[in-house]
């Protein structure tokens, strides 16, 4: 059973269609990973889950609670939180303000109640700055607690949007590109903080991706869009071998065999991490990853080292250029 | 307050808040104790200012917060104004009643065009007020039995405030609840709702606010305010008149707000304020100078004083007094365009550390 099931999405913009008969699973506590070229309809699937835009047809339930027709709100005080690609805080305001802001539904107080200021009212605001404070504990952004969000940068800010969807208590986070403009040290970071997600908070997440040792990291199972149908399904490493995959990303002219020994040497580049002290949750479902113990990891390491550098470096450039 | 740190000994901490507070205080007298001793036609100049920051109060609701657009502005305050006259005049109703009553009739009518504004957003929504405003003017405001016709009807002040002076002390209690208002739902969810609706709807709509619920309150909120300086206005001119009620002032409801500061409260009422004494400042200037012929440019002197705020200070007269208000209210002196103000502390600090400066200076040199 699924935290989220969606089953055959359409949704189509005049005569472009976004999103094809598009059916996707999401298990209670994994992390599933969404990927596919610009354009594939992979934020159009986004919005059509948090209800900003209206299906054409298909259905999406949520903790087993049809949510088709609801709107976004709605959605959101069901659990499903969201993150955006051109970041979702409010301008103007301090990090700390931000945070509070998105607390909107813990804080249980009417409209008028607060605004003639019961003593309740006065206890809820100070416990939702408890909350951010907690929140920036966790996301390491006590330092910029107190400075306006427009002054700080983009990498630091993708971070604050992340703590401010988390304050929304969220238990499905929808994220979507959590990485782009951050150095591949904080893309490192930031796995760091989803795996402790899950772990610490429980919360189930499907992310919009595009830096693929990211992807293999974290996710449990990934999605694979292009031109807005699912082009295929699986494992992380499975579908980063999937030929059709490659051909999407890079346009169709690469030798795939060489494309595929180029992902098999990019396992030493996954980071081992604070793995160890990972258990696997008792609710999740089948496509748990391996334990990374069981993975060859130091016999290719020490095999292919010098050669799986610049074969990377090499792949990198071209995925990207593929990609934009 | 301070930080303890920076403070050397007893008395210093003590000296830095005298001048301070001695000019809040100051401020504060000031504004109280002027109609008081003021002759009745500047209390009544000093009334209009009063009922001009609760109108941009008003507009800065929906203007600064929610980012609505109201160019129709005028038509809330008129439905305001003429219901306070009417059941004052009508119905026997006291002052008390009458006005939030106004209060009530204004926030309904801004109600509709809040659904209004659900569907159409930016430059349409702000056509669309523009016609609101223009009709209610050709037609609410022009049924015979409701408000006189073009005639108009009186709404004359009862026994305590038949004087100017008591009625502008009215009028400064009720701005001051709509200042204390305005800072509670700011300070709360409704007001972080529409700063966040404001920013982006969508983003606001994933932290679970409705958009729909907010929108519209933020015009029933702008409507109430709105309709209440309506009542202000009805009781201070005496006489309403649909003629009053123009394009025209709807334009200055929206100008004034701009150059006190979108979004800041204390920027708007001085705004507003300072527009309403626009009208005073010229004559006074026409008769000091011998210049009569500056009276007629009163629109082309505030579309000055907008260009000025809009190239050069965005934020308004908020943003001018900015290190001043903020320095009142004893949070660091920061002088505006410092990155990241870490060098002065206070004003009198700084003048301590240039005069330092200033003497070790010369004897480098020797």
């Amino acid at each position: 059973m699924g935290i989220l099931e969606v089953r055959g999405v359409t949704k189509s913009f005049g005569g472009i269609v976004a999103n094809s008969d598009i059916t996707l699973d999401v298990g209670e506590w994994e992390i599933v990973g969404l990927i596919g070229p610009n354009g594939a309809g992979k934020t159009t699937l986004f919005n059509c889950i948090t209800g900003v835009y209206g299906i054409d047809s298909g259905s999406i339930r949520f903790r087993d609670a049809d949510v088709t027709g609801m709107k976004t709100h709605e959605r959101a005080a069901l659990g499903i939180g969201r993150s955006f690609q051109n970041l979702g805080l409010v301008r103007g305001q301090t990090v700390l303000e931000n945070l509070v802001t998105a607390q909107h539904m813990t804080a249980g107080y009417g409209v008028l109640e607060g605004i003639a200021g019961s003593p309740a009212s006065f206890s809820v605001e100070r416990e939702l700055i408890r909350r951010a404070d907690r929140i920036l504990d966790f996301t390491n952004l006590m330092e910029h607690r107190d400075e306006v969000i427009d002054d700080l940068p983009y990498g630091v800010l993708k971070n604050i949007e992340l703590g401010a969807v988390l304050a929304t208590d969220p238990q499905l986070l929808l994220l979507d590109e959590p990485s782009s403009g951050l150095s591949p040290t904080e893309s490192d970071e930031l796995g760091e903080i989803l795996l402790r997600l899950r772990e610490e908070i429980g919360v189930t997440i499907l992310m919009i991706e595009h830096h693929v040792p990211l992807v293999v990291r974290v996710t449990d199972y990934v999605y694979v869009l292009n031109f807005g149908t699912l082009l295929t399904e699986g494992k992380p490493r499975d579908v980063q071998k999937h030929p059709e995959v490659i051909a999407a990303y890079l346009g169709g002219e690469v030798d795939l065999n060489g494309a595929a020994e180029d992902s098999a040497v990019e396992e030493p580049g996954v980071e081992p991490g604070d793995e160890s002290g990972y258990s696997s949750p008792a609710g999740l479902s089948q496509y748990v990853p391996l334990p990374r113990e069981a993975r060859p990891r130091a016999e290719l390491r020490t095999g292919t080292a010098s050669k799986s550098k610049s074969k990377r470096s090499r792949k990198s450039s071209k995925s990207k250029s593929g990609k934009r | 307050m301070q930080n303890v740190a920076t403070m050397k000994g007893p008395f210093d901490g003590l000296l830095e808040a005298w001048p301070r507070k001695l000019i809040l205080l100051a401020i504060v007298v000031v504004v109280v104790a002027f109609p008081a001793m003021a002759t009745e036609l500047n209390a009544s100049r000093y009334t209009t200012a009063v009922v001009f920051a609760v109108i941009g109060l008003s507009v800065n609701i929906l203007m600064g917060y929610a980012g609505q657009i109201s160019l129709g502005h005028q038509a809330f305050v008129g439905v305001g104004a003429f219901s306070a006259a009417y059941l004052a005049t009508n119905t026997g109703l006291p002052i008390y009643l009458a006005i939030p009553l106004a209060g009530v009739i204004g926030g309904a009518i801004s109600a509709i065009l809040g659904l209004v504004a659900l569907r159409i957003q930016g430059l349409y929504l702000a056509l669309i007020t523009l016609a609101y405003g223009a009709v209610a003017e050709r037609s609410i405001f022009s049924i015979q039995a409701l408000t006189g016709g073009g005639a108009g009807i009186p709404a004359l002040r009862p026994e305590p405030f038949v004087k100017d002076n008591t009625y502008s002390y009215f009028c400064l209690l009720v701005l001051m609840l709509v200042l204390f208002f305005d800072w509670r739902m700011m300070r709360t969810k409704f007001g972080r709702a529409l700063l966040a609706l404001k920013s982006n709807e969508q983003v606001a709509a994933s932290f679970g606010m409705n958009p729909v619920f907010y929108k519209v309150g933020a015009f029933v909120v702008a409507g109430i305010v709105a309709g209440i300086g309506g009542g202000l206005y009805a009781f201070k001119e005496q006489h309403v008149v649909s003629a009053d009620f123009t394009f025209a002032l709807a334009l200055t409801f929206v100008i004034m707000t701009v150059i006190g500061g979108l979004g800041n409260r204390i920027g708007v009422v001085l705004g507003s304020a300072f527009t309403a004494y626009i009208p005073v400042i010229l004559n006074s200037v026409a008769r000091w100078f011998d210049a009569q012929w500056v009276i007629p440019y009163r629109l082309l002197f505030t579309a000055l004083l907008l260009l000025l705020t809009l190239t050069q200070f965005p934020g308004g007269i908020a943003q001018q007094l900015h290190p001043f208000t903020e320095w009142l209210v004893g949070k660091p002196f920061h002088l505006p365009h410092k990155k990241k103000g870490k060098g002065k502390k206070h004003k009198g600090k700084a003048a301590t550390t240039v005069d330092i400066a200033d003497e070790s200076d010369p004897e480098e040199q020797h």
